[in-house]
Parts: C-alpha cells; structure tokens; sequence
C-alpha cells in the first residue's frame, strides 16, 4: 500500500522537505568549510539525487560521487537488484578525504554499513560521516546519521519512500509504505 | 524501460532453457561485477562460505581459469578437479564422482565434459546447482552469455545487429550456444564456412547459410571466428588446413570487406593463420582479449545467480524448470 503524503504526514510537505534539504545543506557546508579536501557520495539510488542537491546548494565544487552497496549487504543473496542500480562511482582521491555518505532515508543502519565497506574498497578515507535527509528512527546497528534533515516516527513496519525532484522542489514527495512481513 | 531482474534456474546448463530477461539479467550482473574489477579492493564478500567445485573432464584454460577466479573473487573457496588427477581414470562413475563432490560439502558444481547433456544429467540428480562449463558439441552458455555481453559493450542493444559466424559449426557448442542467445536478443545471424561443417538444419533456428565469404563480411557488425578444432575434425570435414585457410581464414584482405567498425571475436584459443592473421587478431577491430576479461565477470554473474536464494524462492513458484 502506498499513501501520498499528504494523508499520513500533514506536516511533511513539499516544503518542509526543501526546507529539511536546506538544513542539511546548511549544516554540512559549515562542518566541511574548515576541511582540506571533502566529497559528497550519494548510496544508490536514493541517495543520489539528494547528494547533488546538497552538493549544488553548498557550492564551491564539492565533487559527488555513487557507491552502490549491493555485494556487501547481507540480504543480497535473498532478492534480484533492479536492472537500473547505479554502480560504484569514484572520480576523486578517497585516500586522505572526508567522506559525506549521503542516503535520503536513514533507517536500519544495515545499508550504511555496507556503504562503509564499499568505500572502503577504493581507498582509506580520513574522516566518514553520514547525512540522511529522513531519519525513521528504526535503528538496528550501532551505527547512526550525524546530520539529519527531519525526523519521523513510525509504526513497526512502516516504512518511507522520498521521491526528490531536482527541478521544482515543490514536486518532492515523501510517502508511506507498510513493508511486506 | 522495464528494470525487471529475473532468474528462475536452479542450474545454469543451456541457453535454449533461458528467456530473454534471464539473459538481460546475467548481463546486468555482469555489468555491475565489472565496476569491481578496477578498484584497490577487487574481492567483494558475496559468496563468502561457499565452496565453488570445478570438475573439468576435458582440457581448458580460459574457461577453467575466469571460473576460478570468478568464485575468488566473490569469496567463494574454489578447488579444481582435473580427469587425470580423479577416481574417474580409476574406473569410478560420473555419477559417483558427482555424487562424492556432493558430499563433501560443495555448494556448486561447475563441469565441463565430452558428453553432451552431461551437465543436465547432472543437474537433475544432484541438489546442488550445476552451471555447464561446456559439454561435447551441445552447448557452452556461459561463453555466449560472455559473448553477447562484449557485444552489447561495444554496440549497444543487439536487435537488428548481424552477426556472422564463421569457420567449424558443426562441431561448436560456442555456436549453438550464441545462436540461441544472439536469437533470443533479436540479432541476426549469418553462418559461413565449409558446407561439411555448416548443417543444413541450422536454417530452421533462424539463421541463414552462405558459403560467400565476402557476402558475408559485408554487412555485419560482428564477425565471430571459431576454433578449427582439430581433435575432433580428423581430416574427414575439409580436404586440409591450407584449404580452409584459402577459403574462409580472416586475412587483410577480407578484412578490408568489413564495415570499419564491425568488430571481430574469437572464443579462444586461436589458431593463428588458421581462423585469422595475427595482426588482425591483435588489432583495433580485434575484441578477444576483452571476451578473456568479460569471461571473468559474466562467470560470477552466474555462480551469483545460481547460488543466490531468490533462485530458490523463484523455484519454488516455477518447479517445472531447471
């Protein structure tokens, strides 16, 4: 079942996402300011829409770049991946950089940890932390976001979907979905 | 664009059993594998736990090799079994041979052997999945699987492609297998060579015969070279090698009948001045070292799909497949 926004969270709009996208901006721009070298890396796929948001409103070049988790998760082995994974894409130095894994939900932790693994792959990066424009607040792992847009309660078994539009940020869209048991 | 994965085998033994979509999926896999071959860290944790056997009844390097290394590099323990060094020179059955592997733990088993059905024999008495690494002159899906994805590299969707297939198809399962693929992807497929190793009977999979070398270079965007496979022709298929090469062996000359960006293939190994010149072997239109790369990454495409447990909960829907 899927319900749009608008009937399960009254107070999650278009614009409150955009303002949450804000915040999270805001608040990267003035931790990465005083850093050497920085990277935004969006999680495949939700999270990389939302890392060239950020990456376009915090200005100064930041590069962007995908990890797509997938072989290091602990469920792969129990679904197909959709043909349009995003793979892997690291056009920067990871040796020496702070990372941003960016990811539009944070929920479990389980994605974020494998995250870590695959950037780990390609280098040894100075500092990591973690954005997520919607933290659920389901946490599975001693694992947490360091810099969250909004925070949402939920029923067990609920989950939500951000839907991010890069043109119009009246378009984006934040839904509800009951995950099969 | 439909972004529907699907795999619904438990074995990987023939590409005539595949669907399109299943093909389509093995490539998506192979693509995302691929991504890793160019990082610091190639190994990925995948398959870790599993033991990967492979039982080669008949000499191979390549294939042997990609597979090897494919289950390495999904974490897979891997050890190789070679006929001479077997209980099978001691007498012992396939079956029995299989069934031991089994036994001892192995969660795959990848074989190739002389006999063709051999690795469908297999599949249906074993539990374990059995991915065909080449049986007799039957089938060799994942060298086609290899194949169409090199191809799809270079060239993007393969529908309305041509491909011509040149040299010993009687004999070939890298042909039947890429026949029934490069079919199944709506390619066009043109078969040239001696007319004692082109089978009249392969017009009635779609493909069309021509024993006009030039004809059949003309058009195509893909030229696939086959081995001339001397331990099985004995001298009873062409009158000698330096026949076939005045005829049919892929020189300068006929190069040039080619479209400039056509690109040219071979399964390996090659005969050099049989099939092809050796400067047009390593050439620019030349794509056979990277169909030796490509084998690596369509491999853990199909060890992955066949030991992941969407395979089992697929089959659970579908048992009347393989």
């Amino acid at each position: 079942m899927v319900y749009h926004s608008a009937m399960h969270f009254p107070q999650v709009d278009s614009k409150s996402l955009d303002a949450a996208l804000e915040k999270l901006a805001r608040e990267l721009k003035s931790y990465l300011e005083p850093k050497p070298r920085a990277a935004l890396v969006g999680i495949a796929n939700g999270g990389i829409t939302l890392a060239q948001l950020l990456a376009a409103r915090i200005g100064g070049d930041l590069p962007v770049g995908v990890v797509n988790s997938s072989f290091h998760r602990d469920d792969v082995t129990l679904k197909l991946l959709p043909s349009n994974f995003a793979l892997t894409d690291l056009d920067f130095e990871i040796d020496g950089a702070t990372i941003v894994l960016v990811d539009d939900v944070f929920a479990t932790g389980r994605t974020v940890r494998a995250a870590l693994n695959e950037l780990f792959d390609y280098g040894r990066p100075e500092e990591v932390c973690v954005a997520a424009l919607v933290d659920i607040n389901q946490k599975k792992l001693p694992l947490h976001p360091d810099f969250v847009g909004l925070s949402l309660e939920l029923e067990p078994g609920q989950k939500v979907k951000v839907r991010l539009n890069p043109d119009e940020p009246a378009a984006h869209i934040i839904e509800l979905e009951h995950s099969p048991a | 664009m439909s972004t529907t994965t699907t795999w619904r085998h438990k074995d990987l033994t023939s590409i005539e059993r595949l669907t399109r979509e299943e093909i389509e999926t093995v490539h998506h896999y192979a693509a995302q594998f691929k991504q890793s071959l160019g990082r610091t860290q190639k190994k990925l944790p995948t398959l870790r736990g599993k033991t990967v056997i492979n039982l080669f009844i008949e000499p191979s390097t390549r294939t042997r090799v990609a597979f090897e290394i494919a289950a390495k590099r999904l974490s897979a323990d891997v050890t190789t079994i070679e006929e001479a060094a077997s209980s099978l020179v001691k007498g012992e059955s396939l079956r029995d041979t299989a069934e031991v592997i089994q036994a001892l733990n192995a969660d795959l088993i990848v074989m190739r052997h002389r006999s063709p059905g051999s690795a469908d024999y297999l599949g249906k008495i074993l539990n374990i999945p059995v991915i065909n690494a080449g049986d007799g002159a039957h089938e060799h899906p994942t060298q086609a699987l290899l194949d169409t994805f090199t191809m799809k590299e270079r060239l993007g969707d393969l529908a309305g492609r041509k491909v011509t297939i040149l040299g010993d198809i009687l004999f070939s399962r890298v042909a039947r297998s890429n026949i029934w693929a490069l079919k199944k992807l709506g390619a066009h497929i043109t078969l040239c060579g001696p007319a004692t190793l082109i089978p009249e009977s392969f017009r009635s999979l779609g493909c069309e015969i021509t024993h006009n070398l030039r004809a059949a270079l003309a058009d195509a965007d893909v030229v696939m070279l086959l081995r001339i496979q001397h331990e099985r022709q004995a001298s009873t298929h062409f009158p000698s090698l330096g026949e076939y090469k005045a005829l049919y062996s892929l020189n300068e000359e006929r190069a040039s009948w080619l479209k400039p960006d056509a690109i040219i293939m071979h399964p390996g190994p090659v005969n050099r001045g049989v099939e092809i010149d050796s400067a047009l072997a390593d050439s620019k239109q030349s794509v056979i070292l990277e169909q030796v790369t490509n084998g690596i990454v369509t491999r853990m495409a199909a060890l992955f799909l066949c030991l992941t447990k969407a395979n089992e909960l697929n089959n659970a829907q579908a048992p009347a497949q393989s």
